[in-house]
């Protein structure tokens, strides 16, 4: 079986589109940005995805570059005004259980809309969403709005398994819950967002079972205990391996160690060390959504882009196992980024980087209007 | 990491400096591409530009069976001229050796890629540098995955330049070289061609070398001298100076030094180790030396005042590359004189197959170019007759040219074809009338020979007779064209003979009248045409592409149908003003046969059926109409083919029927012209009621005393048919009782 992963060049923040032989399409995240050589996010999901709806649209954490513009995307449930022609409808809605748990005030207007859209599938029509993670925080949320949790039970997806309705072998694909998990949960006041992100390895069902490890934006301690956790329990330690890598949170340092930036290259934790080095395939593919690496080793505020942090990928990881690594906003090159196309049969995944004839374009793009 | 290597015999220059054209346009694609780097630009000593750039290779993950990598250098090279296609030069050091579509041009490094099988003429025609490059990723891409070569392509060659073409007999392993002669040239290269013969009078000795068998890929660059050859041969396991050097002591022995040594060399090839199927490559190279020569240069002997040394305790070891390298060679790729395995392999005739020893009759213009189609293709063994000759009116259309004019049609075709072949002759021409009497005995002892008897001649009465002599002996398949030329009929007996081709015509002329397209078949202007029935009159005019184009069909479709064992009617109508060709092929059903004292009748279960139902539709009256159909005289046969059912004038009772006469004559009128006058009325038919049997009333005796009266002016004998319940029927000739 045949799939398409795609990413998009939309600076720091994700999309990821999947595409299936059997016509399924899952989106994870969507932040149209708007940003200088950004691409028109929208336009280009639906050069790809010409249906109506998305089987499932998983949104990881409610952070604005995750979730900006998906008002005006998307066709939702629960207000009339989001409800107007061309919107595209979601079957499935996966978000984490954070989205209704956290206290802090600073969420955005899009994420505000995304929890209300959440809410109401979840405690009202008590169908198409799914909840990532088990807390008793969010049993007693849930009491408290007044629903009986065993209505709901069915809609929360523990991790440490497998989303349920989608198997390797039926559906082409697979998906691992690695987190959020209990603990990251609870922690709401003390843990950040990231940690309470949906993190998934997929699986897909090619003869190489290729396997994509969506990493949101999880932190370096976010994956230390994703790794304890699985070497914990033993037998899940392949859910932990990779072909392609979504690295987490936009070639920032800290998914590599959150303590140590480092002057030139930032040096992995043990655990991350072991997650990017070992747990990898030959001739891997790591996508890091992110803006063009900057010359500089110093970027002033600290948020990504780190240098230091693509350095470790490029030299530490990717010269190790004949592996490449591709930037977003970089991708094929800077001054015109384009969307990244890997495609995956059963020899495994591969960029596209085929320059396109004109008979692939005429395919690909409507004409622009005439008069 | 890779080291690069650089094009030899090239220095760096900048871009400015570029000067050829197809160099410029190739930087400004490598400079506007995706995935492909700009590192620099070079020019060879002999003018040639390069680009050098580095290109992403889309590679999967796996699947990869040739070391071809994410990141590789390449050299594109322009020539001054752009005469010759850019060459394109992988630069990594270690870039793979044997890989298909690659060449040696400079011996190791860098390897050259071939990315088209076509001329550089026709490849400029849609030539752009982006496509050029994209190609170029592709070749890598497939490379990798070992795709590039397709299965259905011929594996690589193990050299693919030359000096020259040199055209061996077919049996040249049977036979020994006497001479070589130049015969013409292509492309500028010398054509040899190769005369075997006695070894006596032979100016040339061969040395015959096999190599081992290697995996193809990489084209060699062709040795220009016997050090060279000894390199490229070590390669696949050859030590050219022990197999040398044994040679020329033997020559020595046999007193044979002043002939001129020809290296044939075998080289077998497979497309992986693993694979048994293999192809076999061979290559002449020829020298100017004797090998007296050759012994003297590389130090095996020495002529001291007219006197030879002996080469005494001289070994292959003592050969030097450098006493080699001063023996010149010349490259040739032989080509094989044709023959029939070869005719097969051009056509996709199944080598093994077995062809069909065919009896063909008539060569004239249709027959002749049928049996030329056929016979190129090495299909078929083959005994024309005709007892024609040419005339020059007839190289309008015939195969044969004007210096066959005045000679028998027959034996000058099979001359030409088998003059087409170097082995065993595929024809033979007799030059006789098939029909004549005193040639019956030998007709007859050539169709026992045969498989299968092709009537081309296009004549009624040769069908007939053929009909007649050849049943339940050999298969008769008949092949002519309409009078204009615009239809090809072909009719075939089945392999058993149960449908025989003298009913099968008669099927035929049914589908003229009664399908709308056909009616025109055999008379286009609509007019009778009392005299031509094919295309044998002189006269005829047809332009030479019918012939062409239907003598293309009938020998394809002749081929299928001899494959079946079934009866076949096929006509093929070519519209000649659009060129569009319909095909018709009119429903063949059961034949019945009946026998009287004097005559022989036969009929279908069509038209059975047709008068059923005419029968069917009119109960409880009785029904009737006429019989159309056909005699054979001679043989005292009579053919009933379809009828014309009851006139409007016609009365009809529940016990009696009186047929009218309303519209006969249209109808009549009709099928005359569109048969050409070969069906027509035969006798009359009627129905009896339910429960009735097929006896005749005394009322139908009275009649069929009236159809005895009107056939006796054209002394055929009276026939009548009465049809009742489930198609029980009887048919009355001569007598009713």
């Amino acid at each position: 079986m045949k799939a398409k992963v795609t990413f998009f060049p939309i600076g720091n923040a994700d999309t990821t589109l999947i595409q299936l032989d059997s016509g399924k399409s899952i989106l994870w995240d969507y932040a149209h940005i708007g940003g200088e050589k950004h691409c028109d996010l929208p336009a280009e999901l639906n050069k790809r995805v010409t249906k109506d709806t998305y089987e499932v649209v998983c949104f990881t954490h409610a952070d604005h570059d995750h979730v900006k513009g998906m008002s005006d995307y998307f066709y939702l449930k629960h207000a009339v005004k989001y409800q107007d022609a061309g919107r595209k409808k979601i079957n499935d809605l996966w978000v984490p259980a954070a989205l209704f748990l956290e206290s802090r005030n600073d969420l955005c207007t899009d994420a505000t809309i995304l929890k209300a859209e959440a809410k109401y599938r979840f405690l009202t029509e008590k169908k198409d969403i799914k909840v990532f993670s088990k807390p008793e925080e969010l049993k007693n949320w849930i009491q408290k709005e007044g629903v009986r949790f065993e209505d709901v039970a069915h809609l929360i997806v523990d991790a440490g398994m497998c989303v349920p309705g989608w198997n390797q072998t039926v559906d082409g694909i697979e998906f691992f819950v690695h987190s959020p998990f209990k603990g990251h949960v609870d922690d709401i006041n003390v843990v950040d967002r990231n940690c309470a992100a949906i993190t998934v390895q997929a699986i897909f069902n090619n003869k190489a079972e290729t396997r994509l490890l969506l990493g949101s934006d999880i932190s370096s301690n976010g994956w230390r205990d994703i790794v304890w956790v699985t070497k914990y329990h033993q037998k899940n330690v392949n859910r932990l391996t990779w072909d392609i890598l979504h690295t987490s949170h936009h070639c920032s340092y800290t998914s590599i160690n959150k303590e140590e930036k480092g002057e030139y290259k930032t040096s992995p934790i043990d655990e991350t060390k072991w997650l990017y080095e070992v747990q990898s395939f030959e001739r891997y593919i790591i996508v890091i959504p992110s803006d063009k690496i900057p010359a500089t080793y110093n970027n002033g505020n600290g948020e990504p882009v780190h240098r230091q942090a693509y350095n470790y990928y490029k030299e530490d990881i990717a010269a190790a196992k004949n592996g490449q690594v591709e930037v977003t906003m970089e991708f094929p090159n800077t001054s015109s980024p384009e969307p990244l196309e890997i495609l995956i049969g059963d020899n495994g995944a591969e960029i596209n980087k085929s320059n396109p004839s004109a008979t692939v374009y005429i395919k690909r793009e409507q004409s622009p209007r005439v008069g | 990491m890779s080291d690069w290597v650089d094009i030899p015999e090239s220095f760096d220059i900048t871009e400015k400096e570029l000067t050829l054209s197809k160099a410029q346009q190739a930087l400004l694609a490598v400079n506007d591409l995706n995935y492909v780097r700009y590192i620099k630009c070079a020019r060879r000593n002999d003018g040639w530009e390069f680009i050098v750039f580095e290109t992403d290779v889309q590679l999967p993950q796996k699947g990869i069976v040739n070391d071809i990598r994410i990141k590789e250098r390449i050299a594109v090279g322009f020539d001054p001229q752009d005469e010759i296609i850019p060459e394109v030069f992988a630069l990594r050091s270690d870039f793979p050796r044997y890989l298909p579509h690659t060449t040696l041009k400079y011996f190791e490094t860098p390897k050259s890629l071939c990315l088209y099988d076509l001329p550089y003429s026709e490849v400029k025609v849609t030539y752009t540098s982006k496509v050029f490059i994209e190609r170029i990723r592709n070749w890598l891409r497939s490379t990798a995955l070992g795709i590039l070569h397709q299965d259905s392509q011929f594996l690589e060659p193990f050299l693919n330049e030359s000096d020259g073409i040199i055209i061996l007999p077919a049996d040249v392993h049977k036979k020994p070289y006497t001479d070589i002669s130049i015969a013409g040239e292509h492309n500028g290269k010398p054509i040899f061609i190769v005369d075997s013969g006695s070894m006596a009078s032979s100016q040339h000795v061969v040395l015959t070398i096999g190599a081992d068998k290697h995996v193809h890929g990489t084209f060699n660059y062709k040795p220009s001298n016997l050090a060279l050859l000894s390199t490229i041969l070590k390669t696949i396991g050859v030590t050219f100076e022990n197999s040398l050097v044994e040679y020329l002591k033997v020559l020595h022995e046999n007193k044979a030094l002043s002939k001129k040594i020809i290296f044939n060399i075998f080289i077998p090839k497979t497309k992986t180790e693993s694979d048994r199927d293999r192809e076999i490559d061979h290559y002449c190279f020829i020298t100017d030396s004797s090998a007296e020569d050759i012994g003297i240069q590389i130090g095996m002997w020495d002529k001291v005042d007219g006197i030879l040394g002996q080469p005494l305790g001289f070994n292959s070891g003592q050969i030097t590359n450098d006493l080699l390298s001063r023996i010149n060679i010349k490259t040739l790729m032989p080509q094989y004189s044709f023959n029939k395995p070869l005719a097969r392999l051009a056509n996709k005739v199944p080598h093994k197959k077995e062809t069909p020893k065919a009896l063909a009759i008539g060569m004239g213009s249709l027959g002749s170019q049928i049996f030329n189609n056929l016979v190129r293709q090495g299909y078929g063994q083959w005994t024309v007759i005709d007892d024609d000759v040419l005339f020059p009116h007839n190289l309008a259309r015939h195969i044969l040219a004007s210096e066959h004019i005045g000679k028998p049609k027959s034996v000058s075709v099979a001359a030409i074809a088998n003059n087409l072949f170097t082995d065993d002759p595929i024809s033979k021409g007799e030059n006789f009338n098939a029909l004549e009497s005193k040639e019956a005995s030998k007709l007859a002892g050539l169709i026992k020979q045969a498989d299968v008897i092709l009537d081309f001649s296009a004549s009624v009465a040769l069908a007939r007779h053929l009909a007649h002599i050849a049943h339940k002996q050999k298969r008769i398949v008949s092949c002519f064209l309409n009078p204009d030329g615009t239809d090809l009929v072909i009719i075939a007996e089945d392999k058993k003979q149960n449908h025989r081709i003298d009913y099968l015509e008669m099927i035929y002329y049914r589908a003229l009248i009664t399908h709308d397209d056909l009616k025109d078949h055999l008379s286009r202007s609509g007019e009778k045409k009392y005299y031509a029935q094919s295309c044998r009159d002189i006269t005829t005019s047809i332009p030479q592409e019918c012939f062409s184009i239907h003598s293309g069909i009938a020998a394809g479709a002749l081929k299928k149908i001899l494959e079946t064992k079934e009866e076949h009617i096929c006509i093929w109508c070519l519209d000649t003003g659009s060129y569009e060709i319909k095909i018709y092929t009119p429903l063949i059903s059961k034949i019945h046969y009946q026998k009287t004292s004097s005559w022989e009748i036969f009929y279908d279960d069509v038209f059975l059926e047709k008068m059923a139902a005419y029968r069917e539709q009119k109960l409880p009256n009785e029904t009737g109409g006429i019989i159309i159909g056909s005699y054979d005289v001679q043989r005292k046969k009579i053919y009933l083919v379809d009828l014309i059912g009851s006139p409007e004038d016609s009365e009809e009772y529940p016990v009696s029927y009186k047929r009218g006469i309303k519209g006969l004559d249209q109808k009549l009128e009709a099928i005359s012209i569109q048969t050409a006058d070969n069906l027509r009325y035969v006798g009359e038919w009627h129905s009896h009621p339910k429960g009735c049997s097929t006896r005749p009333s005394e009322d139908d005796k009275t009649n069929f005393e009236w159809i005895r009266k009107i056939l006796k002016n054209e002394d055929l004998p009276p026939l009548s048919l009465i049809i009742g319940d489930d198609k029980k029927h009887t048919i009355y000739l001569e007598t009713m009782k």
